[in-house]
Order: C-alpha cells, then structure tokens, then sequence
C-alpha cells in the first residue's frame, strides 16, 4: 500500500539530487561517518548508499552521475590522502571509478522489476543489489591487475559485501520509505 | 485593464500530503506596482499559493494568468518565471553558486541573455541590493541578511515586474530585516510589484493591501486599515493587529470614542495626545483594575542569597581553533543565574548567542575561564555533562534539527528512553510532555513528524526537550517562525512552566518576547557581555540597544513617540497592557487635577 | 584547545588551493585540468620506470614555476611511506614469480625477492608519487570556481554529442557546497540528541552493532533533512528558469593565451613519451645497468 506521489521530474530536480547525493557520499567519506569498524581491522562501508537512493528517486542517469561522483571522490582522497596501503590500488580510476557508475544501474533495475509488488520490498533488494554490484566490480577489478590473487577475493566478498549489503538495505527502506511517506502498514509509534 | 496577476478560482492538493486541499476556491488579481502582504497562521496556504504565482505549481482546477499567459502553458513558463522573481525563507537553500557573481548570473544565463550584457545585469542587481563590494566573495561566506539580499539580486538580475518574498524576512536579526524591508520598499517605489508573505504584522503594514488566508482559502483581502480594523476574525484566524492597533484598541475599552484603527506608532500618539488634552473631561467608562499587569513578568523571589544555578567566569570558545575559519564566539562572558530567573539573552547576529547557549547543557565546554551549571564543573574533563543534560533541557534554533524520529511520540520518548526510562515511564513522561505543549497524545503520537506543520513541530520540539522534566530550560530564539497565536501559546507555556526552582535562559531577536517574559538581560555583542540589567533597566536607554542593531519593544517606541510630544509617560513600560494602563492614569490624573 | 566531539566542518575544510599569484596560477584552468587528467591517464597506462621519471620531471618543474615549494607536496606522500613498505612485501609473499628468468636477491622460506618484484614495487611507489604531486599541483595552483567552471567548459564540446558537461559541472559544483552544509547540519543533529541523552562520547568501545544502531537516528535524519533542502533548491533554481544546460550562455568566459597553448603542447608531448617508454626498450637498458651494478 502506498500513497507515494508522481512527483515530476525536470531537469533541476536531476541535477540537485545528484548533487545533493553525491555531497553525502563525499562526506561520509570524508569524516570517516560511513566507515563502521568490521572484523580484524577492515571496516564496513555506506558510502555508496546514496548512489542507491539517488537512483531509486531520480532513476539510473542521475545514479551513474552521483556514482561518478562517489568514484571521482575516492580516486582522489586515495590519492591525496590516503590511509592505507589499499588506497594505492584505487588511485588507478579503473577500480576506483568505472565499477562505481554501475551501482546506480542495477540498484535501479532491481527496484523498477519488484516496485509493483512491494515497495519496501523493492528498495530493499535494490540497496542489495546495489551494493553486490560495487563490491564485485571492484573486487573484480582489483583481480584484474593482480593486486590480489583470485582465491582471495570470494571470501572478502563475503565477509564485507554480505553485511554492507544489509546495512544498505536498512538504510535504503528507512530513508525512501521515510521520505515518500510510503505507509509500511507495520507497527506505528512505540507509545 | 488586464492586472499583472489573475488568480482564478483555484484549488490545489498536495500528492504527498494529507488529502486535504492546500488551496481552495482562491481568486484574486494583482495589478502593476501594488504591495501586496499574505499574511495567515502555519499551514494556512500562504506558500502554497506563493508558489503559484510563478508556476512553480500549477493548479488542479481553476487557472493563474500571469501577464496573460496560463501558467498551465509549458511553452510561456520562462516568460512567467522571468515576470515574477522570488525569494525564500532559508538563506542557504536558495543560493547555487559558490561565487556570488555566478549565483546572480544563474537566471540571466539560463534565459540565454548575450554574454556580453551578463556583466552589466550582475553589476546592475548587486547594486539595487548594496552588494556590489561582495561580488567575488564566496556565497557562503555572508552573513544571513546578505545572503537574502543576494537572493533578491538574483531575482532582480532577471529584471521581473513582481517580487514574491516567502517569509525572506523570517530568519535575520532586526537590522538584517530592516535592511531588507528598505531594499523591498525602494524596488516598490521604483515600480516593481511586490508580494511578501509574512507572519508580522508590523510588515504586513509596508503593504498597501493585506490579503489573509486561513485553511487554503482567501479570508479577508483589503487595505492594512480595513483588514486590521476587525481584531476579531483576526484572531480567529490565529492571527493578530498590528502593536499600534492592539494598543488603540486597549485604550478604546477605556474611552470609547477613542479611533480603534490606528496603525502606526505615529497616528497613535498623535491621537492619544489630543485625546489627552481635549477629552480630559470623558471620565472612563471602566474603572481600571488596580494591577492589570497582563503579560508581565512574574517578579522572581528575591534569590540573590540562594547559590546560582548557573555561574560562568570569563568564558572564551574558539571555534576551529588553528584553521583559517577559526572563529572567536566568545571572549570572555560572565553571568550568574538563579532559581526562579528568566533570563533572555539578546544580541545582534553572530554575536555568540547560540554558542553561550550551547555551554549551559554542557555541549560545549569553555576553553579558558570557568562555568559551573547546577553544581557540575564544566571545566573539569571528568564532569559527567551527560547526567547534566538531563537536567538542563536545550531547544535548538530549528525545530527540524531536532526531531529524529518518524513518529511524533517516539521522538519525545527518546530523551526519556536513552536516560533509561522503562517503556511505561516513558509513556507517562511524554504523555505529560505532550499534553503541556497543547499536543494531545492521542492524536498526535502516531502522526510522522515530516507531515507536522511548523508550529507543531516547535512544540513537539519542546515537548521532547519537556520530557526529561529538566530544572533549567535553555530556548534558542523560541519563536522565530511562529506565527502570532502559536508565538502567544507558547510564551503562555514558558510562563506556566516557571516557578521557583527553576530557571529559564532563552535568546531572541524579537524585543517583545523579552519584554514579556524576562526578569533580566544580558546583551552580548562579539562574543562579549556588552551589559547586563534587569529588563525594564535594560530597554530603558535606548541608544545602547539601537547601537547593537537590536530594536525596542513596541510599547516602548510608543512610549517614546508620547514623550517626543511633551506627554509625561514613563518610558520603561514593557507591554502594552502597561502603556496602556499609564496613559489611562494619566488622563485621570488630569480630571482629579 | 581541545576540539569538541562535534566538531565536524574542522575535517572537512578545504584548504587546498594556495594563491602565490604566479604565470600557473594564472594559465587558463582548462589547460590546467585537461593536464591533470592526461596525467592520470599516462600514469596509470605507462609500466616504464624511464617514462615515469620523464612525467615526474613534468611535476617537479610545475612546482617551481607555481612558487610551491616542494616540502609541502612532500608532506603529503610521507603518511604513506610505510603503507608503500608494506605493500612491497606483501607482492613479494603473495604473487610468487616463479620465472625461471628473473634474478633472484633474496629467499627465505617461501618468500623470495626477485628483481622482477623490485621493479613492481618501484613501479608502484613512482607511479603514486608522480600521481599525488601531480594532483596536489592542480588543487594548489586552481580554486574550486574555476576548477568546476574549467571543466564545465573543457567538457563544452561533448554537449554537442548530447552528454551533459554542463549538467555535470553544475551537479558537481552544487555537491562541492553541499559538504559543508551537511557539516553543519551533522552537528546540529548530533547536538540535538546529545542534549536529549543520546552519548556519542568517544572512548568507549562500541561493536559493530552498536555502532551501527547509533548511526541509524543520524543519518536517517540527515538525509532526509539533505532531501528537503534539496527540495527548496530545486524551488530556487525552476524560479530561476533552470530548464537544463540548452541555451544557456555564461557569465565566466575564458580566452587562451599563447603560453596556454605552450603549456598543453609541453604536457602532451612529455606524457605521449611517458606512455611510450612502456612500448620501448627504456626500462630494459635501465635494468641492465642496475643489475649489473648489483652484482
Ligand atoms: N510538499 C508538501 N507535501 C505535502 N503537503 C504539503 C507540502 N507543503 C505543504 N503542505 C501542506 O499544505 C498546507 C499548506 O502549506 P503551506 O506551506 O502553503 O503553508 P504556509 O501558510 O506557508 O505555512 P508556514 O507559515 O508554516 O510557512 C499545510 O497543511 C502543509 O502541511
Ligand atoms: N559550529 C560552528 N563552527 C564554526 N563556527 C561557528 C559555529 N557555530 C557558530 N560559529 C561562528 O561563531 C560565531 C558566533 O555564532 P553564534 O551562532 O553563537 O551566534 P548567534 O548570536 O547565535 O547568531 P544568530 O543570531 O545568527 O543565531 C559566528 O561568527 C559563527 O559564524
Ligand atoms: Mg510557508
Ligand atoms: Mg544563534
């Protein structure tokens, strides 16, 4: 159930949003806020979640555009001001940007296929799917140009693309639904 | 003649909204050159039909003709766009560029103008608004008052016939507002249509005619002396007279053929000085109670031997200390507060109001100087501020910073769950809570906070703050947005809440909410306690406040106006209920006489 | 001084950009940009130590023509200095080269330092340097306005082709006001509920849970306080006629100068011999005097 509106989109709607998204996940990088400290040392990342929000109210152009802007920004603060010996494999815009356009994509797909079914629903499934794109892309990638052998890769894709494709899908169902005051039918105030 | 404006018959719902129709039945015409101020409560439409006039919506039936075109009519939208500029509430939101060049060139290079007359129009809309020193500063950097006349600039850089300002008033200090009602009020004389929606009506009174709404639907529509002559229906609408009409209409319980629609503080003392001489004879009709003190302040109990609840010695907080935007908030400030006290704390923007604030709940800790709050040390690093927090309740300046929730009642329960109240304490608390601030918990703790309106918010605000039943209530320009019945609630509220083991510390920039509810003052300017008196003391040398850019209470420039004409009132009077009761005894002095 | 735990807009100031007023500060940021990204690129394409030195010459003589000293790019790449050490040992453990043709220095157990992996870790350190000091002179020498205005007009022709330059700079322009913003509206959120006994007090140590679970009224909040903002931008800029980047004209117009296009010709041609030095025999001459002196 849903009384969702049909909020127009004009072209200063795309470019505000993917602005405004793409703020967010430079800050949450920024401050280290979308970093939440995982087992041995690594640590579990929400950054990419506003590429999935942004794509699920504005559609794929504007979640490849704040995906662009989410990739651009880590290229850089790898490259300008790294933490770890990780960043040195993002400063190659290969790994650190093309992976990063898809998130908003398949996020989308996967939250127009199930929409009519159930909304929640849907953006669950599309921060999950949003999120399993970014981690396989990138893990991919780093593959790819051998930072990393292939038998090591499945099980970080496991052990960190599991749990921040949960995290993303919290965060995605409490915003959107919060924010289009879609009715989840569920429990109402604890008072 | 075909006006610049014709509303016809309009209704409009929100699709994400209640249901209920924000606009209904609305017609109206502007023509060229007027000066039209919407006044009406929270929620009444004012926005909503502001938005109209330029097609940012369109109506579900009825149609908006502006200059002749439909707004329905995609192809003329930029010509309706460039005809009718407007301005916001919040500065910071309306502002797209980081230069402010390039944010006042943003209309003009969207309508394609040549780049070669670019230039001129950005020098020519700096100019109207006095900003052309700032041209190639960074947006962000102004001050609030700046920022709205930038965003004024930026309309005008499009060169419209009509200005619609949405309470662009609303979040500057007094010299920023009057400031911006000088620029407003040059444009009109110079031929630009104006439009402001406002919740004061003092500025409602710039305008040659008042149009008020209450529920989406047109109300009332006339000139200021027609609209403002029926105090009624005003209030009933939520809404109040102007102060020189509420003061007219005071005297005229008195003496009744004294002129009820005086608007101005000039009128007004005119009328009561011939009043004074040549109605000497008409005895009232009323005899005056003998302390008809109205809203005045509850004198506090003589607390100077009880120890303060608050005392801070020479407190100084840099913000970001060590960087280039390092800012020095408070340079040294001191002041004891006791049980029982009210205590406003007024100064000009920046001057470090909310920073103090700030350092009574233990947010922020002072970094030279020392500050103790009920007893806990804030300078110690070991101090448990936490426990403090809960006694010492903080309202933020914007109400929407602090609801974090989605439902009404859990938002008030999340003071009193995260100091560990069980679910059932919780419950009770907020059930209190909410029942004080005039939200009924029943109806209100399943409502989604994003769908309150602006004062429900502030109250609900309050009511999570009320929740942890604190000894010392901190206020952050409590009314600011509120309009006039909301504001009047809640001052009532604060005055209820008082007594004498507790203390209430707000900030403001409206005069009248310190006339009306402080016992003492501190004004604060650069981050310094420039003096500090008790509230009648303190408004009663005038130069000192006007020097800070910060104004006087309306019954005190009134009173002023009197004693400009030789009429021997005294001008520490705080309300109008008082002057009111002044200039009555006057006159029965001079029968007896 | 201590910082408050809500100090946020501390971290993320942007004080990058450095005004000495010299001939790069005043070239044409176009060329400035355009420069930088072809760095990028010759960088991550280029596998010649030779090439690589070729572009690092490029940087270091930026800097002197900026009036930048050195030192302050310097200060940049230290923190990362024991990260690189690390990572050079880890290529050595973990991507065994088992080429019967490469010179062996060092064996131990499992781990063996070949020369091939030398080259790797060489590679990889050079490649970083010439990336950060690279970079760090385009954020030094340009300010954010005409870093978002030069793209939008580097980017201008591929609007003909119907991708949206201007679109983009805007987008990236309004993101860039964005973060402070969000600064400011994080402490405010964090200082509401601090004040209503949420404890964010650091110290502690919380699992991951438990973070999550304090982050969840933060960011919720945030971002939806993020959207309703947006929303009222959204309202200024229709107001103001925004319909998209067609027919737009501009106040910022830049003209190119002869040393404008001096500077593009001396970038492309010194990062063309960067990407080819990794086609040429460069590396192997480099290599065979080194491994001689080796030995
Ligand atoms: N974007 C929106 N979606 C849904 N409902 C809305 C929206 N904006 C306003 N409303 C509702 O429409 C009604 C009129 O709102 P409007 O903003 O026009 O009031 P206003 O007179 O400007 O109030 P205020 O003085 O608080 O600014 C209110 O009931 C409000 O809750
Ligand atoms: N969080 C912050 N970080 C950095 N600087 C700040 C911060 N908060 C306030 N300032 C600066 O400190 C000074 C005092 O600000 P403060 O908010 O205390 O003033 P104020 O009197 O409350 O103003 P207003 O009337 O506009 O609310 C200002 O110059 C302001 O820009
Ligand atoms: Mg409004
Ligand atoms: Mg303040």
């Amino acid at each position: 159930m849903s009384t969702e509106a049909v909020v127009q989109s004009t072209p200063a709607r795309k470019v505000v949003i993917a602005g405004v998204m793409g703020a967010l996940a430079i800050f949450l990088g920024w401050t280290h806020l979308g970093f939440i400290p995982w087992v041995a040392g690594a640590a579990l990342t929400i950054m990419h979640v506003p590429v999935i929000i942004g794509a699920v109210l504005e559609g794929p152009i504007v979640g490849t555009a704040i995906g662009l802007i989410f990739g651009l920004f880590s290229l850089l603060q790898a490259t300008l001001a790294p933490t770890g010996p990780v960043d040195v494999w993002f400063q190659n815009p290969v790994i650190s940007v093309l992976p990063r356009l898809f998130i908003g994509v398949v996020a989308w797909l996967g939250y127009k296929a199930l929409r009519k079914v159930n909304e929640p629903l849907a953006l669950a499934v599309a921060g999950i799917l949003g999120t399993l794109t970014n981690t396989v892309l990138v893990l991919g990638t780093i593959g790819l140009f051998g930072h990393l052998p292939w038998a090591a890769l499945p099980p970080i894709a496991i052990a960190n693309g599991l749990p921040e494709a949960v995290l993303a899908a919290i965060l995605t169902v409490a915003v959107v639904v919060a924010w289009k005051r879609i009715e989840t039918g569920a429990r109402k105030s604890r008072m | 003649m075909e006006p610049l404006i014709r509303v016809d018959n309009i209704r409009y719902t929100y699709p994400a909204g209640t249901g209920k129709p924000a606009l209904t039945d609305v017609s109206l015409s502007i023509g060229a050159g007027e000066y039209v101020a919407i006044v009406g409560a929270n929620g009444s439409g004012k926005s909503t039909l502001a938005r109209h006039l330029n097609a940012l919506l369109v109506p579900d039936q009825g149609d908006v003709w502006v200059n002749g075109w439909n707004t329905r009519d995609r192809a003329h939208i930029r010509d309706i766009r460039r005809t009718v500029g407007m301005v916001f509430q919040v500065p910071d939101n309306q502002i797209v560029a980081t230069i402010v060049e390039d944010d006042v060139a943003f209309g003009p290079e969207n309508l394609g103008i040549p780049e070669d007359e670019l230039p001129a129009r950005v020098r020519e809309a700096l100019a109207a608004v006095g900003l052309e020193e700032h041209g190639h500063r960074a947006s962000h950097l102004l001050s609030a008052g700046q920022k709205q006349r930038l965003a004024i600039a930026a309309a005008l850089a499009m060169r419209p016939l009509c200005l619609v300002l949405d309470e662009a008033t609303a979040m500057l200090d007094p010299a920023g507002k009057a400031d911006l009602l000088r620029i407003v009020r040059r444009l009109h004389r110079s031929g630009t249509t104006i439009v402001a929606v406002t919740h004061s009506m003092s500025e409602a009174l710039e305008a040659d005619r008042v149009i008020v709404l209450a529920e989406g639907r047109i109300v009332m529509d006339g000139t200021p002396a027609q609209v403002f002559a029926d105090a009624e229906s005003l209030e009933r609408y939520g809404l109040d007279v102007p102060p020189a009409a509420r003061l007219a209409h005071l005297l005229a319980a008195h003496w009744p053929d004294f002129p009820r629609h005086l608007l101005d503080a000039e009128a007004l003392a005119d009328a009561v000085c011939r009043h004074l001489s040549l109605g000497a004879h008409v005895r009232t009709t009323h005899p005056l109670a003998a302390t008809d003190t109205g809203g005045q302040p509850v004198l506090p109990p003589d607390a100077s031997g009880q120890a303060p609840y608050i005392a801070l010695e020479d407190v100084h907080y840099t913000y970001l200390a060590g960087t280039p935007l390092e800012t020095r908030a408070l340079r040294g400030v001191s002041m004891d507060i006791r049980p029982g006290e009210t205590i406003a704390i007024i100064g000009p923007t920046g001057s470090g109001k909310s920073t103090l604030l700030q350092h009574l709940n233990g947010l922020l800790r002072p970094h030279a100087g020392r500050a103790r709050v009920l007893g806990v040390d804030l300078t110690d690093p070991r101090a448990d501020v936490r426990a403090l927090r809960r006694r010492v309740g903080l309202v933020f300046q914007q109400p929407e910073a602090q609801l974090f929730e989605r439902y009404a009642g859990d938002d008030v329960a999340f003071g009193p769950l995260a100091f560990g109240s069980s679910l059932e304490q919780a419950r009770e608390r907020v059930r209190r809570a909410m029942e004080a601030v005039g939200l009924p918990f029943e109806t209100y703790k399943d409502r989604l906070t994003l769908t309150l309106s602006g004062g429900e918010r502030r109250r609900l605000a309050l009511a999570g703050v009320l929740a942890l039943e604190p000894q010392v209530l901190v206020l952050d320009e409590p009314t600011a947005g509120l309009d006039p019945r909301g504001r009047n609630d809640l001052l009532a509220l604060l005055r209820r809440w008082r007594d004498a083991d507790r203390a209430i510390v707000f900030s403001s920039h409206n005069m009248d909410d310190v006339a009306l509810l402080a016992d003492r003052v501190y004004i604060i300017a650069e981050g310094r306690i420039a003096h500090a008196a008790p509230v009648r003391e303190a408004f009663s040398a005038p130069e000192s406040l006007v020097g800070f850019g910060l104004g006087l209470p309306t019954a005190m420039t009134f009173a002023q106006a009197l004693a400009r004409r030789g009429c021997p009132i005294p001008t520490d009077l705080l309300t109008l209920e008082e002057l009111a009761h002044a200039i009555v005894r006057l006159a029965d002095e001079r029968i007896r006489v | 001084m201590s910082a408050s735990e809500f100090d946020l807009l501390r971290t993320v100031t942007l004080g990058q950009y450095l005004p000495t007023g010299s001939a790069l500060h005043r070239a044409d940021p176009r060329v400035k940009i355009a420069s930088g990204i072809l760095l990028v690129v010759a960088v991550t394409a280029t596998s010649s130590l030779a090439g690589l030195t070729l572009a690092f010459a490029l940087v270091i003589a930026g800097f002197a023509v900026a009036r930048i000293p050195i030192a302050y790019a310097l200060s940049g790449i230290k923190p990362m200095l024991p990260f690189l050490a690390l990572l050079g040992i880890f290529q050595a453990i973990a991507i065994p080269q088992n080429d019967a043709n490469t010179t062996v220095y060092w064996r131990w157990a499992f781990i063996t330092l070949t020369a091939r992996d030398a080259v790797a870790v060489a590679l990889l350190f050079a490649k970083f340097s010439v990336l950060v000091w690279g970079i760090s002179l385009l954020s030094f020498t340009t300010s954010t306005t005409a870093l978002t205005h030069g793209t939008e007009h580097l980017l201008r022709p591929l609007q003909r082709i119907g991708l949206p330059a201007h679109e983009f700079a805007l987008m990236v322009n309004i993101a860039l006001r964005f973060v402070p913003l969000l600064a400011q509206e994080t402490e405010r959120l964090m200082k509401a509920q601090a004040s209503r006994g949420a404890d964010f007090g650091a110290g502690r140590r919380l699992n991951f849970v438990q973070r999550f679970r304090k982050l969840l009224p933060l960011l919720i909040p945030l971002i939806l306080a993020t959207l309703q903002r947006a929303e009222d931008l959204i309202l200024a800029m229709e107001a103001r006629c925004y319909t998209g980047g067609k027919g737009r004209t501009h106040l910022v117009r830049f003209r190119a100068q002869a040393s404008d296009y001096a500077i593009l010709a001396l970038v492309l041609i010194v990062l063309a011999a960067t990407v080819a030095a990794g086609f040429t025999s460069a590396d192997a001459t480099v290599w065979r005097i080194v491994s001689t002196v080796w030995r």
